[in-house]
């Protein structure tokens, strides 16, 4: 079918995006995993946004306690498949689209198959053994994935096994190598869920399909970013190459003898800050006409850095000579500027 | 070494806070059997750490005022 550019006419409007991207959205084949909470919106804006071939695999059926965000679904669905009603209505609304809906859980059997007709999977499950399973597979087959997950008020999204803005190539296991025990960590059935939290965790994962199938913008591959939704705080990890890749002995010493390097400069700058401190304390004492060298203070101050010397294993005496000479400095910057001493 | 910790998902359920300030460890490894140590429903979840937003290996030495990161794995959808 021809794509209707009005249709997708602001999308295509936006520089840097264009009908050439908006083809290749058309032309695009994407596997959902689960059609919960993450997954129907996700579905809703796939679709919206002119992805025409998705196939939604979910085993599950639709409960009343999925109603508030698993927004496809209402009263009417309750008993039937997730991923048939999903797949029905998908199509009602957008007809150009070829969504197949497939009540299945997806297992060893099945994924090597359904990942490899896929461009890329958008993984909307709510368990581990999905999620390692699509790491596992998308691997294997070299196919990229975006992950979305909640945890009560939080979600985390990212993007694996792309490799076009990182290499070498992220996986979900090079930061969780081993699949948690049943039951340690908790599912929203267990912990709860607010279904606009999902929806903007699923928004997110729909924007880095987007970008991943037309190739635009940096993709989140080497990222875990979370967002917190009760402190309005996104949170980026970013994954060092170290964690996939062992250094050697060489490439550590390397490394550090850089990280002392960068550490003598950042003791330079903190001397300045103190310097820039110092004249604008000693503007203060002029103004309220106190005297330049306040020995309790000092003494209180030297104390104290000589107790967090010994706390830091630093030798204290060295300490305290470093600080006198510091301090010795800054009276006499002090005495240089005001001119009264006392 | 002074470090401020941020705490996500089930690792600020665990330990009833999202961010504080710890001053006991040199390393992450420290730090991990630290808080470990002082709450032990963390050692059973896996959990990823990061320092001033990188994710690094536990062998890290700590950097003065850096933020940690420590995030366990979601699983909700």
């Amino acid at each position: 079918m021809e794509i209707n550019w009005k249709k997708y006419h602001r999308q295509i409007l936006l520089k840097g995006f264009g009908q050439n991207n908006q083809r290749k959205l058309a032309e695009a084949n994407v596997l959902l995993v689960g059609v919960g909470g993450l997954g129907c919106p996700a579905l809703l804006y796939l679709a919206a946004a002119g992805v025409r071939h998705i196939t939604i695999v979910d085993f599950d059926t639709v409960e009343l306690s999925n109603l508030h965000r698993q927004i496809l679904f209402d009263e009417n669905d309750l008993t039937q498949f997730k991923a048939e009603v999903a797949a029905k209505k998908i199509s009602q609304s957008y007809p150009e689209i070829v969504v197949i809906g497939l009540n299945q859980k997806l297992e060893k059997q099945n994924a090597k198959q359904l990942i490899g007709e896929a461009d890329l999977v958008l993984d909307a499950s709510d368990n581990f053994e999905t999620r390692y399973l699509v790491d596992d597979v998308c691997k294997e087959l070299n196919k990229p994935w975006v992950y979305g997950s909640v945890s009560r008020y939080e979600f985390q999204v990212s993007v694996f096994n792309d490799g076009k803005d990182v290499k070498p190539k992220v996986h979900y296991r090079d930061l969780f190598p081993l699949e948690p025990k049943a039951g340690l960590i908790e599912d929203c059935a267990e912990a709860g869920v607010i279904g606009a939290l999902a929806g903007a965790a699923a928004c997110l994962q729909v924007m880095e399909v987007i970008k991943l199938i037309c190739g635009m913008g940096e993709s989140l591959e080497g990222t875990l970013l979370s967002y917190n939704s009760l402190t309005n705080q996104f949170y980026h990890a970013h994954v060092e190459q170290a964690i996939i890749s062992e250094d050697s002995a060489q490439e550590k010493l390397v490394k550090l003898r850089a990280d002392l390097q960068k550490n003598d400069q950042q003791i330079l700058h903190l001397l300045a800050y103190r310097k820039n401190l110092v004249h604008e304390i000693g503007l203060l004492k002029k103004e309220l006409q106190q005297d330049i060298f306040q020995s309790s203070v000092w003494e209180n101050s030297l104390n104290q850095r000589k107790q967090e010397a010994i706390q830091l294993g630093l030798n204290p005496s060295l300490i305290e000579e470093l600080f006198e000479l510091i301090h010795h400095q800054s009276l006499k910057d002090q005495e240089k500027l005001y001119g009264n001493s006392h | 070494m002074i470090v401020t910790i941020r705490a996500f998902g089930q690792v600020a359920e665990i330990t009833q806070k999202t961010t504080w300030e710890e001053s006991r460890a040199n390393t992450l490894k420290e730090l991990k059997i630290i808080l470990q140590q002082e709450y032990p429903a963390l050692s059973e979840i896996p959990l990823v750490f990061s320092m001033n937003h990188q994710i690094c290996a536990e062998d890290i030495l700590l950097k003065p005022m850096a933020e940690i990161g420590i995030m366990p794995p979601f699983s909700g959808g």
